[in-house]
């Protein structure tokens, strides 16, 4: 019974986009091309602030992932979304919902993106601190900020570079239905303690006034 | 009308006790759960050489690792230890191995508090070790399964709930030490 509750909760709450979102991923395991990865001492997050460290760049259909590991080891993952596949309605939406609206000047001018509008979505994780190196990108270029290229034929995986969809290595292959194990019992407990209290009073109440 | 009302008091009680066991198990599961009691599966420990033991001695969790599969979309899980997902690579193998847990004080409840550079030491039926150290943290929605996705390095990701209702996942990687 939890489940279909929770499954009719979240298609009620969640809007169902013609264009459904990608799924980005998480930069503990990123599953996208690498196309980039700069090092240096200045590396933006749209809506925060620049830092340094190591700056990760994936990209997917236009879609991209970037993944920033700080100097003093704090994560930082920006999902980029390309825009110009949604309608005005769902960018308002997205918006709604957290995303930062990029505009083509912005894009291509700030973020080094190619053409189009962007919605940009930031999310934080825990990385190992890398002290920076002088080491140029695979790309040759050194970036003040974070720059993202098309993603080609040619995008070579830098250090750090973990599986691309064409990787073929061992893992776990039963996630059929695409969700995680669900490792906790808090809904139970307010789900019951909830019906619980609802039960007692209208069995209180019956008792007391019931004919 | 009075045995209808005598119903609903009845199920009242019985849902506030089950709601009690429910916290209870969450607080303390190894005074509760039924020993060695496996959602779903019955099977030994120590089959195929797989983990025993995983310990993470900054977090303060030392608990048996048992065996789990996904069948018809349903994650086998453990009130007695972490669950390992047998098809994921043997934790210091190439690729990603899934540990999982509830997030009860006594199994992955400190899961949360880990950092970068804590180590994590699984355990072989002969008592050989691997050691890990965490890389990264994370805190990511159900949907998810990335995480899970292959890798080229020699990982282990372990995984427990988070957030409100336990509406999270959060994840820690840890690299194998070379």
């Amino acid at each position: 019974m939890t489940p279909i509750a929770a499954t009719l909760f979240m298609s009620a709450a969640l809007p169902v986009y013609a264009n459904p979102i990608p799924q980005f991923g998480s930069c503990v395991n990123p599953q996208w091309a690498q196309t980039q990865v700069n090092y240096g001492d200045s590396h933006g997050v749209v809506g925060v602030n620049k830092f340094p460290g190591v700056d990760s760049i994936y990209s997917s259909n236009g879609n991209t992932m970037q993944c920033l590991c700080t100097n003093t080891g704090e994560g930082y993952q920006t999902n980029w979304l390309k825009a110009s596949n949604y309608s005005h309605d769902q960018i308002e939406s997205l918006q709604a919902q957290g995303w930062i609206y990029i505009s083509e000047a912005e894009a291509k001018d700030s973020w080094g993106l190619e053409s189009g509008p962007y919605l940009a979505k930031n999310e934080t994780y825990a990385c190992t601190a890398c002290t920076p190196t002088p080491t140029v990108t695979p790309t040759g270029t050194l970036t003040p900020t974070p720059t993202v290229t098309t993603p080609g034929p040619t995008a070579t995986p830098g250090p750090g570079a973990t599986a691309t969809p064409e990787t073929k290595v061992q893992g776990a292959s039963a996630n059929n239905n695409n969700v995680l194990a669900s490792t906790g019992n808090a809904l139970v407990i307010y789900v019951s303690l909830l019906a619980g209290a609802v039960s007692l009073i209208l069995g209180l109440f019956l008792k007391k006034f019931g004919k | 009308m009075k045995l209808l009302a005598r119903l609903f008091i009845i199920a009242g009680i019985f849902l506030y006790a089950f709601a009690v066991y429910q916290i209870a198990l969450r607080e303390n599961p190894k005074r509760l759960a039924f020993d060695n009691y496996i959602y779903g599966q019955n099977h030994s420990v120590n089959d195929k050489n797989l983990p025993t033991e995983i310990t993470i001695k900054d977090l303060d969790i030392d608990i048996p690792v048992y065996p789990s599969m996904v069948t018809n979309n349903q994650w086998q899980t453990t009130n007695a230890g972490a669950s390992y997902l047998t098809s994921s690579p043997l934790p210091g193998a190439k690729g990603n191995s899934i540990v999982y847990a509830h997030n009860w004080r006594s199994l992955f409840g400190n899961l949360v508090n880990a950092h970068i550079g804590e180590q994590v030491s699984v355990t072989y039926p002969n008592k050989t070790k691997k050691i890990f150290v965490i890389a990264y943290t994370s805190v990511v929605s159900p949907d998810q399964s990335t995480i899970l996705a292959p890798s080229n390095d020699k990982r282990i990701t372990l995984y427990t709930c988070t957030g409100i209702l336990d509406s999270k996942r959060f994840v820690a990687v840890a690299i194998l030490k070379s």
